[in-house]
């Protein structure tokens, strides 16, 4: 079978085509451009990267962050006394942490593994389910909302 | 210059080839000029990357053809419609050559400027579904395979349409020319 004329074919159109010049954009794009930036605006700074946040407001959401570490922490380490709580309170969170910990213990000896171990595992069954979650919005967004 | 200058300035240097590029695509000045818009107002996301960087241009080429291919995907129905109807026959639709006054005593008068406008209109008037692969063959020199899987169909439709696009167009071409070349 003979390729030779569409080979020919080919290198004309090719040579025709890619002599023609660019053509001129529309007068008024670069207005049109300049208007639709003007009208989507900046987003307020509480939706956009914390990177982008003001200093104030990153300084307070870190120290709110880390207070709230450290005090999960503190509250599970045991750190915290009865002296330095009011009664009411001490006591009802002695009595969560008991039973907290209780469960803990309970699933960890089911499970026949240890407490921290316990823990670990449920960290990464956390994040497989918020992976999961992720994958499947993603899906449900490709199949049933995504235009076509 | 403020970043708004900035990003003007980028704009004229570009803005020729992001529209060149839809319109051949789309084959429509209007839809061309939408999707220009669309491809700038993400190129002002990015601009602090592709402010000065050399690799501007190919960004920009990338994702016109890739909003343009998405855009015409998103009108699927449409597009299989032009493939099976008006796609059978071009001959069928009258040219813009064939548009004009006494055509064959005007044929030999047409310089090139002339008939690169009369190339570029036939271009446009090409059927969605040979024009697409056309233009991403030879303008977006992208390999037949690589039109295949982009476009979702068969290789051998692609070749089969990019053929029948090269015929037309040749017959746009040697009408154009003075001396009508003997062709394959």
């Amino acid at each position: 079978m003979n390729h030779e004329p569409d080979k020919q074919l080919e290198e004309l159109i090719h040579h025709e085509l890619r002599q023609l010049p660019p053509l001129r954009a529309p007068g008024d794009l670069i207005a049109r451009v300049r208007q639709a930036i003007a009208s989507q605006g900046a987003p307020p700074w509480w939706s956009q990267s914390w990177f982008a946040w003001p200093r104030a407001a990153q300084f307070v959401s870190a120290l709110a962050a880390f207070a709230l570490l450290g005090g999960v922490a503190w509250l599970l380490g045991g750190a915290w006394t009865e002296a330095a709580l009011p009664g009411e309170l001490s006591g009802t969170l002695a009595a969560l942490g008991g039973a907290f910990g209780a469960l803990l213990q309970f699933l960890a000896t089911s499970a026949g593994v240890s407490v921290s171990m316990l823990l670990a595992c449920a960290l990464g069954a956390l994040a497989g389910m918020y992976l999961g979650c992720i994958g499947l919005g993603t899906l449900f967004y490709r199949v049933a909302v995504q235009p076509r | 210059m403020t970043n708004a200058e900035e990003f003007e300035a980028f704009m004229r240097s570009y803005q020729d080839m992001v529209y060149t590029t839809a319109v051949r695509l789309l084959g429509n000045d209007a839809d061309a000029a939408d999707a220009a818009q669309e491809v700038f107002l993400k190129a002002y996301e990015r601009f602090g990357e592709l402010r000065g960087n050399p690799r501007a241009g190919g960004w920009l080429k990338v994702t016109t053809r890739n909003h343009c291919l998405n855009h015409l995907t998103r009108y699927r129905a449409r597009y299989k419609l032009f493939t099976d109807v008006a796609g059978q026959d071009d001959d069928q639709t009258p040219d813009l050559a064939d548009r004009v006054a006494a055509p064959e005593t005007h044929d030999a008068d047409v310089d090139t400027a002339d008939r690169r406008t009369l190339l570029e209109a036939a271009l446009h008037r090409l059927p969605d579904a040979q024009r697409v692969p056309l233009v991403l063959y030879h303008f977006e020199e992208l390999s037949y395979e690589e039109i295949a899987g982009r476009l979702e169909v068969s290789l051998s439709k692609v070749k089969t349409d990019i053929h029948r696009a090269r015929i037309a167009l040749r017959k746009k071409i040697t009408r154009g020319r003075a001396q009508p070349t003997e062709l394959p």
